[in-house]
């Protein structure tokens, strides 16, 4: 793809066989996936479907009962130092008192170590991020004063505070009203010349006009080549048809039929 | 007016405020997280448990002539079980936390009243000063004990005020970003437990919770910072503490219930205060003015 000094080494994700639940009930089975350097991934699935259950198990937050993932060649909890989380915003408490800086700021911790105090690298980082998102001059604002883009803005910065190799987005458009995803897509795929992205979603529509590989995931994963869905794959993830064409979404997701 | 001077040269009113100047010290910081990690319950049921630790060390003081066994170490060592009891995996992965604070809380409030109870055990028999406080029986050994407490909590929520800072707001976060999460959380608890054994003398183990939930929760209408939010606190706390001990001084009331009812009226004229500067300044919320318009009128 790109010749960006990221883009090297071991490949971002790669999971073998992989299984995992919780208390012995299975939710992800016989996983297998590769994400190549650059990529812009797409994965989605219906609630309930697992999305969650392997976004922690990339994260290492739950150990797979069965086989292996490695990110950029490492364990989960190892190689998860690489990897910008963006968790869904709307599950924050509207009343906690913390800035948008200090929200950023936290994405140093994993750089920072055990020193209690951010040094000026930090803070360093922290204004690029929040540059990068077109966010600086909001600061000082209190998070609750922030739109639902504004907000998703200052998690995707918090995330690049830690100078990451790959983006690993939660619903990022969840709760945004069209024009406010449409930019936010835009940026993610500016930040897609510097570095990996996967996000996650149960909203196929939008999603599939911006990525550039799709994996659609229900207790299986279905994937293709290229970023369409076929039918097959939806009916699998889905088990009901689902109707792409209505969403007016600017080029087909469906190949063209042949009859 | 020289009512209030004379009093202010008795050695046991100086005692009293430093005593809640201490405890405000506590609610400023560690009640601003109680409060913005939702902790409340946990404050309470810490608090409550202590009883069975101050009834133990009257026991204990009367039956075997332990004096050295303060009732202030009864409760810090019953603080720190219940601390040590919420935050073990093993309890947590098992039983409901509400339920494992609603044992503990009515457990030791039971192992209080019996040693309480027993014929050898000394001191009140009567437990209003140890259930609703009396700041005016702080001895100058409680004070030491206090500030050496306040201390601790002060290098400890220091050392560690990012890490609590990530943990309250996003704690999946922080355990991705590397922080040890049921470590942090023993921490806290450990915190609010030390608190509590710092309050305890003020405002007893029934109101408790008013000292660590009241001047935070006033905090955190005015304020988007953390750091701010603590500090106002304590502003709020020592005010507020200050002027119930002499509110109960001069109309000889209970201290602690004073307080607690001074704390409450601030707290609802804030929310007064709030609604009324949301209207001025025209921002939305108006669903949040209105509720606040009915409350005032109450």
């Amino acid at each position: 793809m790109s010749e960006h000094p990221s883009f090297s080494g071991p490949i971002p994700i790669e999971i073998k066989d992989l299984s995992a639940g919780y208390e012995g009930e299975t939710v992800l089975e016989d996983i297998n996936l590769k994400v190549e350097h650059g990529e812009f991934f797409g994965l989605i699935g219906p609630n309930g479907g697992g999305k969650t259950t392997l976004l922690k198990a990339l994260l290492g937050l739950i150990k797979p009962s069965k086989g292996r993932i490695s990110i950029y060649g490492r364990e989960p909890r190892e190689g998860r130092k690489h990897i910008g989380y963006v968790p869904q915003y709307s599950l924050f408490d509207r009343e906690f008192p913390i800035k948008v800086k200090n929200v950023v700021m936290m994405g140093r911790r994993s750089s920072r170590g055990m020193n209690p105090w951010y040094s000026g690298k930090d803070r360093e980082e922290t204004e690029r991020a929040l540059r990068s998102v077109d966010m600086w001059e909001l600061k000082d604002r209190h998070m609750a004063r922030l739109s639902g883009g504004q907000k998703q803005r200052v998690f995707i910065a918090r995330a690049l505070a830690s100078r990451p190799k790959l983006l690993l987005l939660d619903e990022p458009t969840a709760s945004v009203d069209a024009r406010i995803e449409e930019s936010i897509y835009e940026l993610l795929a500016h930040l897609n010349d510097e570095m990996t992205i996967v996000l996650v979603t149960h909203d196929i529509g939008v999603v599939s006009s911006h990525v550039g590989s799709l994996a659609c995931i229900n207790r299986h994963l279905f994937k293709n080549d290229e970023p369409l869905l076929t039918p097959e794959m939806l009916e699998m993830a889905y088990q009901c048809p689902v109707d792409l064409i209505a969403h007016g979404v600017p080029h087909r997701v469906l190949p063209p039929h042949d009859h | 007016m020289t009512d209030i001077l004379a009093f202010l040269d008795l050695v046991f009113v100086q005692r009293m405020f430093i005593a809640g100047f201490l405890a405000s010290l506590v609610c400023g910081t560690i009640g601003t997280y109680v409060v913005v990690r939702r902790n409340v319950f946990i404050a309470g049921g810490i608090s409550h448990t202590t009883f069975g630790g101050i009834g133990l060390a009257y026991y204990l003081q009367g039956a075997y002539g332990w004096t050295w066994f303060d009732p202030l170490l009864g409760a810090v060592l019953f603080a720190l079980g219940a601390a040590f009891v919420l935050s073990t995996g093993w309890v947590r992965s098992r039983i409901r936390e509400d339920s494992t604070i609603g044992v503990i809380w009515v457990v030791g409030m039971a192992i209080g009243s019996l040693f309480l109870a027993l014929p050898e055990s000394t001191g009140m028999k009567d437990p209003t000063s140890i259930l609703f406080g009396d700041i005016l029986l702080v001895g100058s050994s409680d004070l030491y004990i206090m500030a050496g407490f306040v201390l601790l909590i002060y290098v400890l929520t220091i050392l560690f005020y990012k890490d609590l800072q990530i943990l309250a707001f996003d704690e999946e976060f922080a355990r991705i970003s590397g922080i040890r999460v049921d470590m942090m959380n023993l921490v806290m608890s450990i915190l609010i437990a030390l608190s509590i054994t710092v309050l305890i003398k003020v405002v007893g183990v029934v109101l408790i919770i008013a000292m660590l939930t009241i001047p935070a929760a006033i905090a955190n209408l005015f304020t988007r910072d953390l750091k701010f939010m603590m500090l106002w606190a304590t502003i709020i706390g020592i005010i507020l503490t200050g002027g119930g001990s002499l509110l109960s001084l001069m109309a000889d009331t209970p201290s602690g219930a004073t307080i607690v009812l001074l704390m409450g009226g601030a707290f609802l004229i804030s929310l007064v205060v709030k609604g009324a500067i949301k209207r001025i300044t025209g921002k939305v919320g108006t669903k949040k003015g209105k509720s606040v318009g009915t409350a005032s009128s109450v």
